[in-house]
């Protein structure tokens, strides 16, 4: 079953444009929002719950069209954009009594568990609590409203390693039961490596793809191969290329055609980040 | 709707703010002074300190996590301000009261304490709300703006009728002279239009606030 569906989601602002915005989560996955900074990856977040009123396109969630049911699916939806930084001064405990009251699902032994678990002071101000706690608090207020769907922009940005991994590990836990997903935004790579299930690329406010992980990364290769090798006709089949002393290097997509050109040239599997890279280098190209 | 008042009482609203309408209260001791004064400074001091409060806790990103509809935000934030205004008027009248029980001389060179004098202070609230809420909530955050203009036309109306009650003598006779029956009746004129400011200051409210992207 599939928790979230996102169609043809457009956007305009006078310099930039999300344009027919589509993927879906199915239940019990990871999935990764990825993009360079600025692609779209917010904007695309806020208009599924409606922060940002989109100019088309159509939310589901849980099977039910999100716009008019909107407060009944909140219930069910953990959200987290950016960093926690309202009512900073406040103690934790001043704003779970807030937090609680609007919740009909709200289980104080669900929550009393997490703070335990994610050693969480109560009566520390949220100010007190570093980058990764504040975060750990926010999946503290999700869990204990027994949210379903955890929709969480750039959750890791900030975190030191070992704190990013904890973090990763505590969503791979959560979907463990098969009946809980996690979109999570991200730019930096390394964390999708291990623990997502799906990646979602988006690219100057456009969907490239939205796929497994594994098919997302074979779906691209990477082209290796001396300065003469490197055509007119190979320059127009790669996304972007780079040039050094030594030859070249460019993205392709894999497709039967690219299997003549691999036997030809050295050929790599790339990992996330080339991807990304390549995809931005083209963005400056043709800018 | 209500947990929403709660989160502006418990996380956004100062408790000063409950305190401070007892401090200026106390204000209408001063023997013959301008008394729209009072109620003009919870526009003067707790509102620009209020929503510089809402800015600073980014509110706007706080309510924007929580399950609720926009049209409750707008209700609750009305609500917030229109039981403050409620309470500074409340406690005005306690000290207009104590005054006259002290002075035993209504005969004030500007407004006198009555009846009549609070239904305007229901009006300067109401024109307050009305131009304040609605210009806030086009953008939900931004308050320089609707401050300066709300509290001009409040201070306006308030320190414009003191001034003209000085030099115009039906204006006097009406607010002061005109019997108990009259000045009632002002009491009563003034608490509708304030009525009406709130449910209007909401349809304007909440029309803006539909449209902003937070």
């Amino acid at each position: 079953m599939e928790l979230l569906k996102v169609q043809e989601l457009n956007k305009s602002y006078p310099s930039f444009h999300l344009e027919d915005v589509s993927f879906s989560l199915e239940k019990g996955y990871i999935m990764g929002f990825i993009g360079m900074n600025g692609a779209g990856k917010t904007t695309t977040l806020k208009s599924i719950l409606n922060m940002v009123h989109a100019d088309s396109g159509y939310i589901e969630i849980m099977g039910k069209e999100f716009k008019s049911h909107e407060l009944e699916l909140k219930q069910d939806i953990g959200v987290m954009l950016g960093d926690m930084d309202f009512y900073v001064k406040k103690r934790v405990k001043t704003l779970t009594e807030v937090v609680k009251r609007f919740y009909t699902h709200w289980d104080d032994t669900i929550y009393a568990t997490y703070c335990d678990r994610f050693n969480i002071d109560e009566e520390k101000r949220l100010c007190e609590l570093s980058t990764g706690m504040r975060t750990k608090y926010a999946l503290t207020l999700a869990l204990s409203h027994q949210a379903r769907l955890f929709i969480l922009d750039e959750p890791t940005s900030g975190l030191d390693p070992a704190a990013r991994d904890e973090l990763l590990e505590i969503f791979q836990q959560l979907v463990e039961d098969g009946q809980k997903s996690v979109l999570f935004s991200t730019h930096i790579t390394s964390d999708l490596e291990k623990y997502a299930d799906f990646i979602t690329y988006i690219h100057e406010g456009k969907i490239i793809t939205s796929t497994t992980k594994d098919e997302f990364i074979d779906s691209y290769a990477i082209i290796k191969g001396t300065l003469p090798q490197l055509t007119d006709e190979l320059k127009e089949l790669m996304i972007s290329y780079k040039k050094n002393d030594f030859g070249f290097s460019g993205l392709m997509k894999t497709n039967d055609h690219s299997h003549d050109i691999e036997s030809d040239y050295t050929s790599e599997r790339p990992t996330l980040e080339d991807i990304m890279i390549y995809y931005a280098k083209r963005g400056r190209t043709h800018a | 709707m209500l947990n929403l008042l709660y989160k502006e009482f418990k996380l956004s609203i100062h408790p000063f703010f409950l305190l401070f309408p007892f401090l200026i209260g106390a204000l209408m001791l001063i023997p013959q002074w301008i008394f729209t004064l009072v109620p003009l400074y919870f526009c003067f001091v707790s509102i620009p300190n209020l929503f510089s409060s809402y800015k600073a806790f980014n509110d706007l990103s706080f309510l924007a996590m929580l399950p609720v509809s926009k049209s409750d935000i707008v209700k609750a934030r009305i609500g917030a301000v229109v039981g403050l205004e409620l309470l500074h008027i409340l406690l005005a009248a306690i000290f207009a009261l104590l005054n006259r029980a002290i002075y035993h001389n209504p005969n004030n060179f500007a407004l006198d304490l009555n009846p009549a004098f609070f239904g305007l202070v229901f009006v300067i609230y109401g024109v307050f709300n009305l131009i304040m809420l609605p210009m806030f909530f086009k953008t939900g955050y931004s308050f320089g703006v609707p401050l300066i203009i709300s509290i001009t036309a409040a201070t306006l109306l308030g320190l414009g009728m003191e001034l003209l009650i000085i030099f115009n003598s039906s204006l006097r006779y009406l607010m002061e002279e005109s019997g108990n029956g009259i000045q009632a009746l002002l009491l009563i004129l003034g608490m509708g239009l304030f009525t009406l400011s709130i449910f209007e200051t909401y349809i304007l409210s909440i029309r803006r606030f539909e449209s902003v992207d937070v």
